[in-house]
């Protein structure tokens, strides 16, 4: 237990440090160097000494690796950088829009896995039968809806025709903050990012369970005289259960990436509109910094996992 | 069995439909999906213009042709990218075995890692938006999966005789890779690359979406829903719907294809048992 619990940790941490470097080397071995983008077309006008000037003070002329060097020691130190846009600290920035990230893709991640455990379940003990292609169906189609068309779709109904919800933000402007309006607020973005990722949960639980349920220890249980209903509530969930928990970091990769699209067009305020607040600026720091931050979610999360397994 | 080839089949006819319909797009449409008309913004469907005009006034029905092109296009072409360095990859990967394996393997896990999402919205951001670069984009971070799949069966299958076989009758490696284990893993690699057709169509409009994929000038099924969410609170569904319909239907019909393929490719290959399992391993690596 011991020297498995040492292997995953160094596992992780070579795997942070590759994360690390892509990180670096992402923003670093592009084309047009990060002076460019603070400045973008004014640096056309600038003369080639105030030029170098300004690649010195960011420390561009030094070699790569200096460079990394530079960086990691001041991330692991605490420090992120400041954003080009704002000016201000990635870190504090990270934290600040965090809890909107966290909240949104939580309540996601319940929606997906009461829903997909019950219909998954319920399938894959009905195989091939009516509900169990109406689910595959189903699935497939989820799997095929554009996050950001669902979305319109929603607010279509929901904020255009029945007007029953807000279409964007994460309270109502000029009001004081109540739980009532942010979970109003949240209906719309939760539901579009659990229901386009809930197909592969599906098709994965009912998978599972088709497999799970001609298992030898389930005939043995079916022959002591237990009953169905009590073999399903306690092997077979538990079966089910398995790919949420060995997935789990990939599971959280997964949600960062769908909340990019989904937290742009609600404008709910986390981690994914703000990266692509910072890729429409260029904003270097900041996409670093989440690069880096989902990583470590990411790599955290499966580590967790696979502890708790063990 | 035949059940999974009437679904594939009436797949792929949709799918063929789609594709004449985009490639042949002036032959089913006169108008220019460019062409600005301002006396006609907004028009509804109907009225000389079948699925009605976006704001600037341009026929949606001849975006949608021509923005179809592109996004399919696109698809196809970074899944040809994706499906070649990842193959490669994992064909080497598997072959060396031993620490390069390790090391090799190592790395993808940690780019599994990272939100492949954030990871084009960067890259996007630093590279002049264009139609080859939203390709490599997608391309150079969607290969891993395929990667793994591959590694893993050309593990197995380099302790197989033909391997043997080959090496006695002094066959170089790249040519048993290529010629001899490469070609048997076509089930794996063909049903992995429809899945990421379907994939790549996704996140192209995605992209494309958020205003860092296809420049505006070019119509995509994606740019086309650029600010679709104002056009919808101001009334005018009809921009955004339609474009959406093609893109889950070309989509569905890919998923569709893809499940079948793997149905039918696999089962006939393994035994049942051993077909389920596959299946299982590859619906959890496409999720």
């Amino acid at each position: 237990m011991g020297r498995y619990v040492f292997s995953r940790l160094t596992e992780s941490f070579v795997v942070l440090f590759i994360i690390s470097i892509v990180a670096f080397g992402l923003v670093h071995l592009a084309p047009g160097d990060p002076a460019m983008a603070l400045y973008g077309d004014q640096i056309q006008k600038m003369r080639p000494a105030d030029r170098e000037r300004i690649r010195e003070n960011l420390g561009l002329n030094r070699p790569l690796p200096v460079q990394y060097y530079k960086w990691i020691s001041n991330v692991l130190k605490g420090d992120m950088g400041r954003s080009f846009m704002t000016g201000r600290d990635v870190k504090t920035m990270l934290m600040e829009r965090f809890p909107g990230t966290l909240i949104l893709s939580s309540t996601a991640t319940l929606i997906i896995i009461s829903l997909t455990l019950a219909i998954g379940i319920y399938a894959g003990m009905r195989q091939y039968s009516f509900f169990d292609y109406a689910s595959t169906t189903v699935s497939f189609i989820l799997m095929s809806v554009p996050g950001f068309w669902f979305a319109m779709m929603l607010i279509l109904v929901f904020c255009v025709g029945l007007k029953w919800l807000p279409s964007s933000g994460f309270t109502t402007i000029g009001t004081d903050f109540s739980i009532f309006d942010m979970l109003k607020h949240l209906i719309l973005p939760a539901v579009v990012l659990s229901f386009t990722h809930m197909g592969y949960y599906i098709r994965l639980i009912r998978g599972s369970v088709a497999v799970a349920k001609e298992q030898d220890f389930v005939t043995v249980l079916k022959s002591r005289g237990i009953k169905n209903s009590a073999i399903v509530a306690r092997h077979i969930v538990r079966n089910a259960m398995i790919p949420f928990v060995t997935y789990l970091g990939v599971s959280i990769s997964i949600m960062l990436a769908g909340s990019i699209v989904t937290e742009a067009i609600f404008a709910w305020p986390g981690l994914g509109m703000m990266s692509v607040e910072a890729a429409n600026n260029r904003d270097y720091p900041v996409l670093m910094g989440t690069i880096l931050f989902s990583g470590v979610l990411v790599v955290g999360g499966s580590l967790v996992a696979d502890l708790f397994c063990a | 069995m035949s059940k999974y080839k009437t679904v594939t089949v009436i797949s792929f006819i949709v799918l063929t439909v789609m594709a004449v319909m985009v490639i042949g797009a002036p032959l089913f449409t006169a108008k220019d999906p460019t062409g600005v008309e301002l006396t006609k913004t907004l028009r509804q469907p109907g009225q000389g213009n079948l699925l009605g005009t976006d704001e600037m006034g341009r026929d949606i029905w001849t975006r949608l042709l021509y923005g179809g092109r592109v996004s399919l296009s696109v698809g196809v072409a970074s899944v040809a990218v994706s499906t070649v360095l990842g193959v490669a990859y994992g064909a080497i990967s598997g072959y060396a075995g031993g620490w390069v394996d390790r090391v090799l393997m190592r790395i993808i896990d940690a780019l599994l890692c990272l939100p492949s999402m954030l990871i084009m919205l960067v890259i996007q951001s630093m590279t002049r938006p264009s139609l080859t670069n939203v390709v490599l984009v997608i391309g150079f971070t969607t290969w891993m999966q395929m990667s793994r799949l591959v590694r893993t069966e050309v593990l197995s299958l380099k302790e197989r005789e033909f391997v043997l076989a080959a090496l006695a009758a002094g066959t170089p490696v790249w040519k048993i890779i290529l010629r001899h284990l490469v070609p048997h893993c076509s089930p794996t690699i063909i049903v992995m690359a429809t899945v990421g057709v379907g994939h790549a169509i996704l996140s192209e409009t995605s992209l494309s979406f958020l205003g860092l994929g296809i420049p505006p000038h070019q119509p995509s099924l994606g740019n086309m829903l650029i600010g679709g969410q104002n056009q919808i609170l101001a009334g005018a569904w009809w921009i955004p719907v339609f474009p959406g319909a093609m893109i889950i239907s070309t989509v569905l019909a890919i998923t569709f294809a893809s499940d079948g393929l793997q149905h039918i490719l696999m089962l006939r290959n393994a035994g049942i048992e051993e077909g389920v399992k596959k299946w299982l391993k590859i619906s959890k690596e496409a999720a």
